[in-house]
């Protein structure tokens, strides 16, 4: 699987510098800046497993984006974001605009700045004449955002990293319906509690504890063993890291 | 800081937990590191003996014991607690 998508990718190649593609882009986001209000359904597809989210947002901050084990909402003065399964909340003041999430494309609606867009091609995304609009980012990930050439709406976007893929499929979308601020408003279940972070430190070993040894191989081809490291100095500094 | 510490006889370790050997490479390179990493093995053996559920976490060990341990970018407590052990840190 893995394989044959970066076989994929090579012979793909990166989107080329197209003119038209990027009308395109801008086309679509020019269409959606003028809009009021958009609804719709975003399924996500991650390691073969689909989470399907109802979406609602409404310039310049009501937002309400709804999973079966996540919800976000926004009422315009409020955010919460709701854990469905272990029913935790973490709850901060909306932003006046500019406020959405796992919605690529979208942005424009609630007045979010897009990131910009540098690099278009011609695609097929859902069986649709598309633009792939690469996204700026992280080098490590790359994401695409796919517009429809016809209606300038957009498709969905994906994401690889590290050989995985992420796709957000975008459908159903309804552009300018009219909204009533209140049917934003919501409220976590009276038996839901406020999220608290896990205390990082009471798993880790005491002050005083033996630190346990070990050897591994280093990136660089040799052996690091701490019992050696420590012989050898007055001192160690260790550091765990994940770059994620 | 690592630098001046490593004169005054500190060691460093720096152990990466499941990020590909590519990444870590492309990691190191855009930060000049000049030290090798530890990978953990899949199962996270080094991490799980040291308790490491966040990253970054940071234990600083002196004869065989654990001194000191962080969780976060904490800089200030590192170098304060460095400092505690005799070392000179700006």
């Amino acid at each position: 699987m893995i394989v044959s998508l970066m076989a994929g990718a090579l012979l793909l190649g990166p989107p080329r510098l197209d003119d038209a593609a990027l009308a395109i882009v801008n086309a679509s986001r020019d269409m959606l800046a003028k809009a009021s209000s958009v609804s719709g359904t975003a399924v996500q597809e991650a390691s073969g497993r689909k989470t399907t989210y109802k979406f609602r947002l409404m310039r310049p901050n009501y937002m309400d984006i709804v999973s079966s084990s996540v919800e976000y909402h926004s009422d315009g003065e409020t955010l919460y974001f709701y854990m469905v399964g272990n029913k935790q909340y973490q709850k901060m003041a909306a932003r006046k605009e500019g406020q959405v999430m796992m919605l690529n494309g979208f942005q424009p609606i609630v007045g979010a700045k897009m990131p910009e867009i540098k690099e278009a091609e011609s695609a097929t995304f859902d069986g649709k004449a598309a633009v792939k609009a690469k996204l700026p980012g992280n080098p490590q990930v790359a994401q695409y955002l796919y517009i429809d050439k016809k209606t300038k709406m957009p498709l969905g976007w994906s994401q690889t990293y590290s050989g995985q893929t992420m796709e957000f499929k975008y459908s159903g979308v309804k552009l300018g319906e009219k909204m009533e601020t209140s049917t934003f408003a919501w409220t976590p279940p009276a038996d839901a509690e406020v999220y608290k972070q896990p205390d990082f430190m009471a798993s880790l070993l005491k002050e005083g504890a033996d630190a346990p040894d070990f050897s591994n191989d280093t990136t660089g081809g040799t052996k690091v063993s701490l019992k050696e490291t420590l012989g050898k100095s007055k001192a160690l500094l260790l550091n765990f890291w994940f770059y994620g | 800081m690592y630098k001046g510490l490593k004169a005054q006889g500190m060691e460093y370790i720096s152990v990466n937990q499941g990020d590909s050997a590519e990444v870590i490479n492309k990691y190191v390179k855009e930060s000049n590191f000049e030290f090798p990493i530890v990978m953990d093995k899949k199962g996270a053996d080094i991490a799980k003996m040291y308790g490491v559920m966040a990253y970054p976490t940071n234990y600083l060990i002196k004869d065989g014991k654990v001194v000191a341990r962080f969780v976060g970018f904490d800089e200030a407590g590192m170098k304060a607690a460095i400092r505690k052990m005799g070392f000179t840190v700006d």
